[in-house]
């Protein structure tokens, strides 16, 4: 005999219909399905809800230690007075963190940065990244040594990459400089310099992320339809109208996915200013993520260091939100 | 509207060849249909007339053109493919513009031109729509609507029904022909179904191994077929192949089948058939030209008694399965036949519309 649950479990199965789990018998099942739920099926509801929560609990649990916590813990440090000098919770400030960190020009000038830092990488990543793309697409031979090369900047962890970079750029001893000066020319403060150093971190950073957009994206030409392009050609698409009326449009829900990953990627840059230039020379690096952590453990303001991650969190959020909503309407 | 010709048409990939010197002149306004069974090289025969593969060599003509080294989008061609190939992201009014937005023709007449295809194919209603929202004889429809507005030189249709159920591949064959006899324009079409290719062409040609078996009108191919593989792909039920051999007994000819069976020879058919008495050859004969006797015996046919192995009631007519000398032969009788299986029928072979094929060269002879 057939216990209550795996009834119910059938049911779901056919039904997808989670509410009513009343075990039945296959043909008065057009019936009962209608029928108003007596008490006891509200019991075998709360049970079978009872046991999907059990199943979920290890993971939400979890993801609360490590997830939750920490960021209800961040939320309420940045409307508390709470320094590494004073280290008070309570009682709360109210917005009072959130007003100095929108008023510090600081925040302001590491905001429009981030942005402008985020629209130059993410910008020269997909462009790139579309262009290694449609190369690696016409490649049928060594593909896969390809692949293998193109993935070796993402094995590296960004700490790794900047010390490399470091390293190659280093204005007396780089090997950079070094090929310059030997061609005549006068060697570079690659970061060092106001001028040089925002190029310099993005050029690092496209260097290292093209290779993730250029695989995403040969991947989703790979997967496009053979197809539209013969009926193209035969309709009098030449390679460039095809590639403008054919494979972009048809690619956009991968490059739309492959723009937001990267916009949400590059907008929390961090790892890369610290090794590379400390967010200097003076604050031309400074990304929002760095000033935040500069706040919170160099100038020892953990509120306002809560305070300014929170609106680099509702800068990323509103970005992201814009994206989707920009891709759904399209999609209609 | 053109003429096609294709001249010692050869296709390799790498070594293997799989088209063999293909010879064809189609005529201006012709319906011709490539037909043979999967890998006979028939699609890559049309691909190569769309320019969507190169050729290996000869020579294809459009209009006395040379289009070999022409771009497809240069051959002025249209071409609807069996997977519909429409693009996804566009509604069907655009699907089916695009070729003549590309050719910079004004917006005001591309949708007069679309409103008309429209309209002749019924899918007025439908233009909004992107391809995804369609069933598949809509898509067909749309992908015969986008050949169309582009009024081209040539129509090229690559198994444009396979993909819909056979209700609906009858109905839109009928369109198809109604549609050529409108527009009228120089059409070439590959199929593997017989039926697609008898009921649409001018001319079929009937194509095997990368070579072309035989080109005619479809009547032609029906009962004066050339070699075993024409005879028998041509009609359903095929024609019926059994082992005989050609005998002489006082001046008449015969067909001798295992040990009891002996069919007359038509009179008329002694001096074609005389050179092969005494060898095996294979007898055809098509599963209407075997029936049961009425009325007096006619000349010319052949009485048999046969074991009946199956029955199968079609209603319009009864295939009834029998038993030749360990050979399967099918008879298509009337339905009011009394055939039962395990029982053996007594039937006529009408030896009129008999074939006899050398089983060495494979030829009707």
């Amino acid at each position: 005999m057939k216990t209550d649950l795996s009834h119910a479990i059938e049911r779901v199965a056919v039904t997808g219909d989670l509410d009513s789990t009343a075990p039945e018998t296959p043909s008065t099942s057009i019936q009962q399905h209608h029928r108003k739920p007596r008490n006891g099926d509200f019991k075998r509801v709360d049970r079978w809800r009872l046991i999907g929560w059990l199943f979920a609990l290890p993971g939400l649990l979890l993801l609360g230690l490590t997830i939750g916590i920490p960021l209800i813990y961040s939320f309420v440090l940045s409307f508390s007075p709470y320094t590494l000098v004073n280290q008070k919770v309570l009682p709360l400030v109210g917005l009072a963190n959130y007003v100095r960190v929108l008023n510090d020009p600081y925040v302001w000038h590491s905001l429009i940065l981030t942005l402008q830092y985020t629209a130059v990488t993410v910008l020269a990543e997909f462009l790139l990244g579309l262009g290694v793309a449609l190369l690696l697409n016409r490649v049928y031979t060594g593909r896969s040594i390809y692949f293998m090369i193109l993935a070796v900047p993402l094995a590296i962890s960004p700490v790794s990459v900047g010390l490399i970079w470091r390293l190659l750029l280093q204005p007396n001893l780089g090997i950079v400089n070094e090929v310059i000066r030997s061609l005549g020319g006068t060697g570079v403060d690659w970061l060092g310099s106001p001028d040089y150093a925002f190029w310099t971190v993005a050029f690092i950073d496209v260097w290292q992320q093209v290779s993730f957009v250029a695989l995403i994206l040969t991947a989703g030409l790979a997967a496009l339809p053979k197809e539209p392009y013969e009926a193209a050609a035969i309709d009098g698409a030449r390679s460039w109208q095809q590639f403008i009326y054919i494979t972009l449009p048809m690619l956009r829900p991968v490059a739309a996915i492959v723009l937001i990953i990267q916009m949400i990627n590059e907008i929390r840059t961090y790892d890369l200013i610290y090794v590379l230039t400390k967010g200097g020379p003076g604050v031309e690096t400074e990304l929002l993520s760095f000033l935040t952590y500069k706040k919170a453990f160099t100038g020892l303001a953990v509120n306002e260091g809560a305070a300014s991650a929170f609106v680099l969190l509702a800068a990323t959020m509103l970005l992201s939100v814009l994206s989707f909503v920009l891709i759904s309407r399209n999609k209609q | 509207m053109a003429q096609v010709s294709l001249r010692n048409v050869v296709k390799r990939y790498e070594l293997v060849q799989v088209v063999h010197n293909i010879n064809l002149e189609i005529a201006d306004h012709e319906f011709v249909v490539l037909v043979g069974p999967s890998g006979c090289g028939k699609s890559t025969t049309l691909r190569m007339l769309a320019g969507l593969e190169e050729i290996s060599s000869g020579e294809i003509y459009i209009d006395s053109r040379p289009v070999s080294s022409v771009p497809p989008w240069n051959r002025d061609i249209a071409m609807v493919f069996q997977n519909y190939a429409l693009y996804p992201h566009m509604t069907v009014a655009e699907n089916m513009g695009f070729g003549l937005k590309l050719r910079h023709v004004p917006k005001s007449e591309i949708q007069a031109r679309v409103k008309h295809a429209a309209d002749i194919l019924g899918i007025t209603n439908l233009l909004d729509r992107r391809p995804k929202a369609l069933s598949g004889g809509q898509r067909q429809r749309v992908a015969m609507g986008r050949a169309l507005v582009r009024d081209p030189k040539v129509f090229l249709f690559d198994e444009p029904l396979s993909n819909l159920d056979a209700k609906l591949r009858v109905q839109m064959r009928t369109e198809i022909k109604k549609l050529h006899q409108r527009v009228n324009t120089t059409t070439i079409y590959v199929t593997h179904d017989q039926v697609e290719a008898m009921t649409l062409a001018d001319r079929v040609v009937v194509m095997n191994g990368g070579r072309i078996e035989q080109i005619g009108p479809p009547q032609e191919l029906y009962h004066a077929p050339k070699s075993l593989f024409v005879a028998g792909f041509v009609g359903s039920p095929g024609m019926n192949f059994v082992p005989a051999r050609v005998e002489e007994s006082n001046g008449s000819l015969y067909l001798s089948i295992g040990n009891r069976c002996r069919l007359a020879v038509p009179l008329a058919r002694t001096d074609r058939y005389g050179p092969f008495v005494g060898r095996m050859m294979t007898f055809g004969i098509r599963p209407e030209h075997i029936s049961e006797p009425s009325g007096e015996p006619q000349s010319g046919m052949a009485p048999l008694e046969l074991p009946v192995d199956v029955v199968e009631p079609m209603g319009a007519e009864t295939l009834v399965h029998c038993n030749l000398d360990g050979t399967t032969v099918i008879a298509c009788l009337e339905p009011s036949t009394q055939a039962s299986p395990g029982k053996p029928i007594k039937l006529v072979a009408d030896m009129n519309h008999m074939h006899l094929i050398d089983p060495e060269t494979s030829l009707v002879v």
